[in-house]
């Protein structure tokens, strides 16, 4: 999809009819377009517009709890001004692999009382053809003709806001959720996940059949299996519930702080507050990494409990070795021939010389036989290298202790100084200031409990089944000695081993779509990265789990340790890396849209961004403060000869905006350079 | 190289039922029919005409001397 042009009409801050130009015909590879305004002038405001034309949307992914009223679409002051309804529209003109649209989308605002009502009024899609006609889709085909063209379930990788989207190398539950979803989305096997589920219920159809029946055994199998399995929706249901708990408390916490922050003279503990929490949470996060490793030295460090053992044995060997005694000079079985026989290898008698015999004695005594020194000699090779590893292992195993200790001793510096400065915030002299305080700390012991509750029944969730796994061996096993002769039990072992099969193509998929964006977001995340980052950051990793890993250079987990810009690039290195999936591995077709988008990065990132996006992304729309955007970065979007249009939205007298074309020339007087702030 | 590319091309189950070639020949075809009748119907119409297709199968099983 490639956006051409929107027309708003009296759509939130812009009041009558406006149109914005994504695209100049004259220009086909000036792919890039600048949306430059000042907070709260309504570039975001352009976004749901696009996103209420192309899906009825009215509520975007960044609004949260945001009440409903105050997401209004129609133009207040236009409604003001009139005494009857409203029409409030956006009309889109795009293209989509060749082919011409135009899509409109009308609603009629109207007011009641101090309420606004909002109601659909029309929907319209337009196709023309090469042939210049056009052709009217029906109202009812609209939304799957839309879907066709941008899947409504991946439509929010495509907008993000620059500085929230680093949230996505967090690991928490919530990010691997929404992680998950956006590869499941872009998987698109629906018609597989409903076969899944269908067979699933035939299969478990036949085995309430089957547990009827007289086998004994079977029956039971089947009822725990059927108990084990109601047991794991169960916890899916509460992970999913907790979840969205601390979704909602951490969104409540947000609200609590910006509240708190209308207390000016609390302003800087709160910003000193949230920078501490943020490091406490990456240290956190280096401590469960580190306690990963540590996990990994198990094996390794457990052979250092008996070191002193293979040292002591180790060495007495070594001493028998030095005496000659392993392997002796003489073997046991020739002194015990020269015994029997009574005679020398040279032919002595060997009775005959009483001190020669009592040698042959002594000699006798001191060698042992052939079986037990080679086994000997074994023994001490293989202490010898293991000896040799005690030392490796012993430094690994003591740095990796060290380490911990360190990062725990900094989270507990940390914890010290946000008890601090939490003491300082809710000592504050304004009593509703501490009362909100007060809140956000229950809020925050809140998410800690039900942070633990989740991985509580995630290990719950991962026994049960582990279990299942056993009880359905033991289940086939049982069928088959009932016996494939039984019809029913035939038809309940093929249910569920195409419930199996079906499953594991479908892990199959899911493990490959994985790796693949995995080595796309890698390929992204070099390009993007600044020299230092490339020097160091190696690959990103889409964890079994669904969080996101980058690796070093030596192939270990270095998430914890990267800045807040590296992990916007590597973000951004994630969702170009699903566009491009999405995008069935060819250039994005899909509009970037991208709010705030280069508030904490480096200007090398910036510089990186600006050459690379434009190149794999069919479209980049940049929504930019002048805080942001300067003359360097407007310069460099020059010179990549991408930049094809440039807007600014203007207050006016009546507190509305209005979309103001500039050309792209003029918006290096306009823009400000970095000394000037 | 995997063969994603070819995952995200539209005829995703075209590729499914390629991977299903190495399970046995009745799980292989009742996985292809829940599949296809999946594109059209929803899960409970689906499992309803499965039940009729697992009986069929397990008859044939069954003629063969399994």
């Amino acid at each position: 999809m490639i956006l051409h042009k929107m027309i708003v009409e009296n759509f939130r801050q812009f009041r009558g009819r406006q149109e914005i130009e994504f695209w100049a015909p004259s220009l086909p590879h000036h792919n890039v377009t600048v949306v430059f305004g000042e907070n709260g002038r309504g570039k975001t405001g352009l976004f749901r517009a696009i996103m209420f034309c192309l899906f009825g949307e009215r509520r975007l992914s960044q609004d949260g709890d945001v009440p409903r009223e105050e997401l209004q679409l129609v133009n207040v002051s236009a409604l003001e001004a009139n005494t009857g309804p409203v029409r409030t529209s956006v009309e889109l003109e795009f293209t989509h692999m060749g082919r011409s649209y135009r899509l409109r989308r009308a609603i009629l605002g109207m007011q009641d009382g101090k309420r606004i009502i909002e109601e659909d009024d029309e929907k319209r899609l337009f196709v023309i053809t090469s042939d210049g006609n056009t052709l009217t889709v029906p109202t009812i085909e609209i939304d799957v003709v839309i879907d066709s063209i941008l899947d409504r379930r991946v439509k929010d990788y495509f907008l993000f806001d620059g500085e929230k989207i680093e949230r996505l190398t967090r690991a928490s539950i919530e990010q691997r959720r929404e992680i998950s979803a956006g590869i499941r989305n872009l998987l698109n096997v629906d018609a597989l996940e409903t076969a899944i589920r269908a067979v699933g219920r035939v299969s478990k159809a036949l085995e309430r059949e089957l547990s009827n029946s007289s086998h004994e055994e079977l029956s039971r199998l089947l009822k725990r299996i059927s108990d084990n399995e109601e047991e794991q929706n169960q916890l899916r249901k509460r992970l999913d519930g907790l979840a969205d708990e601390i979704r909602l408390a951490r969104q409540e916490i947000d609200k609590t702080d910006n509240e708190l922050k209308k207390f000016n003279e609390i302003r800087h503990l709160l910003d000193k507050r949230k920078l501490l929490e943020q490091e406490l949470k990456d240290q956190e996060q280096q401590a469960d990494e580190a306690l990963k490793e540590m996990h990994n030295l198990v094996c390794k460090a457990s052979a250092l409990i008996v070191s002193p053992t293979v040292i002591t044995v180790f060495e007495h060997i070594e001493r028998q070795k030095q005496k000659g005694e392993i392997p002796s000079e003489i073997r046991r079985d020739l002194i015990e021939r020269i015994l029997t026989d009574d005679k020398c290898i040279c032919g002595r008698d060997v009775l005959k010389d009483p001190a020669a015999h009592s040698h042959i004695l002594d000699w006798q005594k001191r060698t042992s036989d052939v079986t037990t020194q080679d086994a000997a000699l074994n023994l001490w090779r293989y202490l010898s290298e293991v000896r040799n590893h005690f030392g490796d292992d012993a430094d690994l195993v003591e740095k990796r202790l060290q380490q911990y200790g360190n990062i725990r001793s900094t989270i507990a510096n940390i914890n010290r100084s946000l008890e601090n400065v939490s003491n300082q915030i809710g000592t504050s002299e304004r009593q509703d200031a501490t009362k909100l305080d007060e809140h956000r700390k229950k809020l925050q012991d809140g998410i800690i409990t039900l942070e633990a509750n989740a991985r509580n029944a995630q290990t719950l969730l991962e026994q049960l089944k582990q279990e299942e796994e056993r009880l359905r061996a033991l289940l086939k096993e049982e069928r088959l000695k009932v016996g494939r002769n039984d019809e029913l039990s035939r038809r309940s072992i093929l249910a569920r081993d195409t419930q199996d099969a079906l499953n594991d193509v479908h892990d199959q998929f899911t493990r490959e779509i994985k790796q693949l964006i995995g080595q796309s977001a890698t390929q992204f995340f070099r390009e993007l990265l600044d020299k230092e980052g490339r020097g160091n950051l190696r690959t990103i990793v889409v964890n079994d789990d669904y969080s996101l890993q980058v690796l070093d250079r030596y192939k270990k987990p270095f998430l914890a340790n990267i800045s807040a810009g590296q992990r916007q690039i590597m973000s951004i290195s994630f969702i170009a890396a699903l566009a491009r999936a999405a995008s069935r591995g060819g250039q994005i077709e899909i509009p970037l849209f991208m709010d705030t988008p280069f508030g904490r990065l480096s200007f090398e990132h910036r510089q990186n961004l600006i050459n690379h996006i434009p190149t794999f992304a069919s479209q980049w729309i940049l929504l930019a403060t002048d805080t942001e955007f300067r003359r360097q970065e407007a310069n460099l979007l020059k010179t990549s000869g991408k930049w094809g249009k440039f807007f600014i939205l203007r207050p006016t007298h009546d507190g509305n905006t209005t979309i103001e074309e500039q050309d792209i020339n003029s918006a290096l007087a306009i823009l400000r350079d970095e000394e000037d702030y | 190289m995997n063969d994603l590319g070819k995952t995200l091309l539209p005829d995703v189950n075209a590729l499914i039922i390629e991977k299903l070639n190495t399970y046995p020949a009745d799980v292989r075809e009742l996985a292809i029919q829940a599949i296809r009748l999946s594109e059209a119907y929803p899960e409970t119409a689906v499992a309803e005409q499965l039940q009729t297709i697992v009986r069929k199968l397990a008859k044939q099983q069954g003629g063969n001397g399994l």
